[in-house]
């Protein structure tokens, strides 16, 4: 049985295909998701609404920068992974620290990278 | 020595201005294979190509070539100076040397001329042709003293064109034949027979010896000079000269002409003596003038003294310059430097005006040492100049001894093989005119064959050997001076014989001893003088008259005769000589030594017999009444009437006062003549002041013409200049770049208009630093880059933006380069990158946006492979699924683009998806609505799925099946999209067992990328779905 309660991963992705795709492997992982969402106006109601330990954000999600539910993930000192298709995405300087992953996204490193920041 | 058969003459030919004309003329004339070799020499400007040979080539049939250095001249061969050079001969080869510094030579004929003399000798022939200068005069010279032909042109009907080339070379008096240029050739002909038949050549088997001998006895009686001794080549060479002039073939014949003929005696005699000139010629003599003379004149002489030496009939100028070296050796010596003038004068104009320039072809010089030739001579082009310390010791002018008041006070006079050319009698008026001209002590250096002869009373030998004479100072003479006398004796009229006339004279002897007696002891005491007054003879019984005066020997009667017999002779005398009869003069008192007075009746008669020449006048002596005592005479004026008393007394108180007046006379006649030889000296420096006028209007004429090409040049220059200025200043206004030049003080030199656009600048800030003015630019590093690309010289680039316009430029600082390369400054452009800027950045998004697209589709991708494997029953199932899904997406994008990205219509979207099932059995309404790229992209995805599912399962599955889709629009802003998906008349559709991909596709595209919702419902007539979403971008 199961001692520990699931880590729950917010995922902010706007193509559904790829939300899919990142919340089994997350559940496969041993993650509860909440989401996935395609808008920043939908993530940032459900932060509202719940806490999460993690968070994976698209940088753009339907023509919108994820920078505000950065800034409410770093408000409550959650860890989090950019996930961007652009290669030579510039980040504000306040997450300029922040780990970012190139899509296509590999999801064992994904897996791995998530784990780290967590077990902190 | 060359095969004589080989020998053959060679002419120098000579022209210059006008020259061309001549030339033709001259080959025209010339006869068919003349056997002679040509050289032609012209007077070129070194930098034009000349025609020459090409114009001659024309007149004649001789091969014409341009001359080139070291050929051998061939007969029948015309040889034609090039431009640029100077041409010589040596061992009957051309040499030819390019005249220094590009410029002209300026004697090039004297060159070749003196070369040629020298070369060939009596095989050398000379052509001097219309021209402009003195040019050829000196060659002329030395091809004559070497026995060749000379030739010069004279006028006839055409040319020549410019005379006085040949003109002074004729005046040398050394020219054969002064004849027009088209007869040259026949007489040149001639000479080249000559020479090849040996006629000139003295035969002894021909009795040469006896001719010579002959020759030379018609010449010693007529002239009084003897060749016997003379060489006989030399001899005959010249007579044969002679008679090749003169067209004669005959020796015997030519004695004949002699004989008939004085005056070609004296041009032969002339030719005989043409000697050659040369600088320090008899160089022994010139070692004594050096050693026994020089010093001499110098001796106790100061800085304030002058040493005045005279150089009558100086020709060329050789002597001249020759003597002037001299003294310039022993000046070099001397602490202090008296002035030293060297007058030299000629009748001969030409020949002056050689001697002036002073400049020699160094064939003539070899008689000069190397080290005078160094110290004294500069050598231009291939002739040596004389160097200005020696020309200016020296003055010409034209002069003449015979005629012109001499020189006076003179130190030296050297008149060397001038007198031979005189007759007796100007030799007597010459030599004591010298003797009047030279001080006391002064010098007069002759010819080796000249001599003071009977004037040894006016001169001692200082060396006999070299004709060095002293004036004695112990005689006194009264000059014979030319100045108030214009009746000349005859130049050259045979000597007349110093003996008594009366001895000579043949006729009756008896008559001749009895008039001779009755003389002697009858006839009144006389004597014959000349018209100066010098006693020529004396008779007996004189010494009653006469007595010898105190003081130096004299034969002036007017000094010997006794006290009261002068005034009246003089007067007597004077009236003879002016009225030329017969003056008496009555009762002249004379006293005796014992003091007796004896009245004397003096008759002063020409002598008749000597009208034509030299006049001589007796005077007669004839007592009147007897002598008497002092005393009687005394009284003798009393026995007179009182009347006659008082006549006689202011008779004498006249004589007296004409005495003093006739002294004033003549110290004003003194006066005069100094006064005349200040003006000649002052004469002849203008005279040469002239020449340097003349020389340097030349160099200005020709420095104007080159001034004027040059002006012509720069005249096009400018014009282009012009042209090029007007294109730049078109540039500048219509250039949109501003540009901004500056030196190096960064000061503004110009700029373009639009620079106004980034400074605030006005046309009048040119001059002022760029630093002074405001920029609309930050451009802080601007002063510090543009000493950066003065000290490295390559070009910076900056990128600034205006503050204002949000334009930006790239500003680019170059180094303003001057045409030789050195960098005088800098060009600062402003280049206007703002579209490109522009550009730059939307291509940057571009390619971010591509590259997230790809990425994402390719996720995508990925994921519609895993979803539709997990579902797929077989392989083969998975991929048809597989790829109908990637075909939608496919077609979907393949609208989008044919759109170009932009919105396109809903119907289209649908109608791409279902038109594969055939549109027979599909029906579409719906008013027409645009969607978003990405809504037009997910609507065909979910549009694909129901189809394909209606395709596998449903109403498209089977033939009587059919689909509508509808949609209708709501909303405020009729964004709101109601789709709708029905099928009717096919297989009942079961639900699914579980929910496939498809299902979940459609409801997960509709939410998550339309923002809507998707409900889908199977019905026993076919599925039935239900899209909602809003065209409004979320």
């Amino acid at each position: 049985m199961e001692t520990a309660r699931r880590p729950l991963v917010l995922i902010v992705e706007d193509e559904w295909l790829i939300a899919d795709q990142i919340e089994q492997a997350m559940s496969a992982a041993g993650y509860d998701v909440l989401g996935p969402v395609g808008r920043v106006r939908a993530a940032l109601a459900l932060l509202a609404a719940s806490h999460v330990d993690a968070a994976l954000l698209d940088i753009n999600v339907h023509g919108e920068r994820s920078f505000a539910v950065a800034e409410k993930l770093v408000e409550a000192a959650t860890p989090f992974i950019f996930l961007s298709g652009y290669s030579n995405v510039e980040l504000p300087e306040a997450f300029s620290r922040r780990p970012l992953m190139q899509k296509p996204v590999d999801v064992t490193r994904l897996c791995l990278c998530l784990q780290s920041l967590l077990s902190v | 020595m060359a095969n004589r058969r080989s020998k053959f003459p060679i002419v120098g030919i000579g022209a210059s201005a006008g020259g061309v004309e001549a030339l033709e003329g001259f080959f025209q004339g010339l006869p068919p294979q003349p056997g002679l070799g040509f050289i032609v020499v012209t007077h070129l400007s070194p930098d034009r190509e000349s025609l020459l040979h090409e114009i001659i080539a024309r007149h004649t049939d001789l091969s014409v070539v341009v001359a080139e250095d070291d050929v051998a001249v061939r007969p029948n061969c015309v040889y034609v100076l090039p431009a640029d050079a100077i041409i010589s001969l040596v061992g009957g080869r051309l040499q030819l040397r390019k005249s220094s510094n590009g410029r002209r030579e300026r004697k090039p004929i004297d060159i070749l001329f003196s070369s040629l003399a020298i070369d060939q000798g009596e095989y050398a022939a000379s052509v001097v042709l219309s021209g402009g200068d003195g040019d050829g005069t000196l060659g002329t010279k030395a091809i004559k003293e070497r026995g060749g032909l000379t030739l010069a042109q004279v006028a006839d009907g055409h040319g020549p064109r410019h005379s006085s080339m040949p003109d002074s070379a004729i005046s040398t008096g050394y020219v054969d034949f002064a004849i027009p240029a088209h007869e040259m050739g026949a007489r040149l002909a001639e000479f080249a027979r000559d020479l090849a038949e040996g006629s000139g050549e003295p035969d002894p088997a021909n009795g040469g010896a006896s001719a010579q001998a002959e020759i030379s006895a018609i010449i010693r009686n007529q002239i009084g000079h003897d060749f016997g001794g003379y060489k006989s080549n030399t001899f005959f060479r010249r007579v044969q000269r002679r008679m090749q002039v003169l067209q004669v073939s005959d020796q015997a014949k030519y004695i004949e002409r002699l004989k008939g003929d004085p005056k070609e005696v004296g041009t032969l005699f002339r030719d005989l003596l043409i000697n050659v000139t040369n600088f320090f010629r008899d160089g022994d003599a010139f070692d004594t003038l050096r050693d026994l003379v020089v010093p001499k004149l110098f001796e106790g002489r100061g800085a304030d003294d002058s040493v005045r030496i005279w150089v009558p009939g100086c020709a060329t100028g050789e002597e001249v310059y020759s003597i002037a070296i001299l003294l310039r050796e022993r000046m070099d010596q001397l602490t202090a430097v008296p002035r030293v003038q060297v007058f030299a004068t000629d009748i001969d104009e030409a020949a002056l005006g050689v001697a002036r320039a002073g400049r020699y072809p160094e064939a003539l010089l070899d008689t000069v040492s190397p080290e005078r030739r160094n110290r004294f001579f500069v050598l231009d082009g291939g002739s040596y100049v004389l160097t200005k310390e020696i020309r200016d010791l020296c003055v010409f002018s034209p002069h003449s001894v015979i005629r012109d008041p001499p020189f006076s006070r003179l130190d030296m006079i050297s008149c060397r093989n001038l007198l031979i050319y005189f007759g007796a009698d100007i030799q007597n008026q010459v030599l004591p005119t010298f003797r009047y001209a030279l001080r006391e002590g002064g010098y007069l250096f002759l010819g080796l064959s000249e001599s003071v002869g009977k004037f040894a009373d006016l001169f001692e030998a200082v060396d006999k050997k070299h004709r060095v004479f002293r004036s004695r100072d112990d005689v006194s003479i009264s000059p014979q001076l030319p100045l108030s006398i214009r009746r000349h004796p005859g130049l050259a009229g045979p000597a007349r014989g110093r003996r008594n006339p009366l001895e000579s004279a043949p006729g009756i002897a008896l008559r001749q001893a009895l008039e001779f007696q009755v003389l002697e002891r009858f006839a009144p005491a006389h004597v014959l003088v000349n018209r100066d007054g010098d006693i020529v003879h004396f008779s007996a019984r004189t010494n009653r008259y006469l007595e010898l005066a105190p003081g130096a020997p004299t034969r002036q009667l007017m000094s010997l005769a006794r006290k009261g017999l002068r005034l009246e002779l003089r007067s007597a005398f004077r009236e003879a000589v002016e009225t030329d009869t017969t003056v008496t003069r009555d009762a002249v008192p004379v006293t005796s030594e014992e003091g007796r007075v004896q009245r004397v009746r003096i008759t002063i008669e020409p002598l008749l017999e000597r009208r034509d020449s030299a006049p001589l006048y007796v005077v007669i002596f004839a007592d009147d009444g007897a002598s008497l005592s002092a005393a009687e005479a005394r009284d003798l004026p009393a026995l007179e009437s009182g009347a006659a008393v008082l006549l006689e007394r202011e008779l004498r108180d006249t004589k007296e006062r004409l005495q003093s007046l006739i002294e004033e006379y003549e110290t004003a006649l003194e006066e005069l003549r100094s006064s005349n030889e200040e003006l000649l000296s002052v004469n002849e420096e203008l005279q040469s002041s002239n020449e340097e006028l003349e020389a340097s209007k030349e160099e200005q004429q020709s420095l104007n013409e080159e001034l004027n090409t040059v002006n012509a040049e720069l005249l096009v220059k400018i014009d282009a200049l012009d042209r090029v200025n007007g294109d730049l200043q078109n540039l500048f206004e219509s250039t949109q770049i501003p540009t901004v030049f500056l030196d190096r003080g960064m000061v503004i030199r110009s700029f373009t208009p639009s620079v106004k656009e980034l400074f605030n600048i006005l046309p009048g800030d040119r001059g002022r630093p760029l630093t002074d003015l405001n920029s609309r630019l930050p451009l802080p590093d601007l002063v510090e880059d543009i000493r950066a690309v003065f000290a490295h010289g390559d070009a910076i680039e900056r990128d600034a933006s205006h503050a204002e316009t949000g334009r930006h430029y790239t500003l680019r600082v170059a180094p303003y380069r001057t045409l030789e390369g050195a960098a005088d400054g800098v060009v600062v452009t402003f280049i206007d990158v703002t579209r490109l800027t522009e550009a730059q950045a939307h291509q940057q998004t571009l390619i971010a946006e591509l590259n997230h697209r790809v990425k994402n589709m390719l996720m995508v991708v990925i994921g519609v492979a895993e979803q539709t494997h997990r579902l797929a029953a077989t392989p083969d199932a998975f991929l048809e699924s597989f790829v109908g899904r990637l075909q939608a997406m496919a077609r979907s994008y393949e609208l989008l683009s044919r759109e170009n990205w932009t919105e396109s219509s809903l119907e289209d979207a649908v109608r791409t998806e279902v038109a594969p099932f055939g549109m027979e059995r599909v029906t579409i309404a719906g008013p027409p609505a645009s969607l978003k790229p990405r809504h037009a992209l997910s609507l065909g995805m979910v549009i694909h799925e129901l189809a394909t599912n209606a395709g596998k399962y449903g109403a498209l599955s089977v033939p009587a099946g059919r689909v509508s889709i509808e949609w209708s629009l709501s909303g405020e802003a009729d964004d709101c999209v109601d789709l709708y998906w029905r099928e009717t008349h096919g297989p009942a559709a079961p639900a699914p067992k579980r929910r496939g991909f498809g299902l979940r596709l459609i409801e997960r595209e509709t939410s998550y990328n339309l923002g809507g919702k998707a409900t889908v419902g199977f019905s026993p007539t076919g599925v039935e779905a239900h899209v909602r979403f809003s065209l409004a971008d979320m």
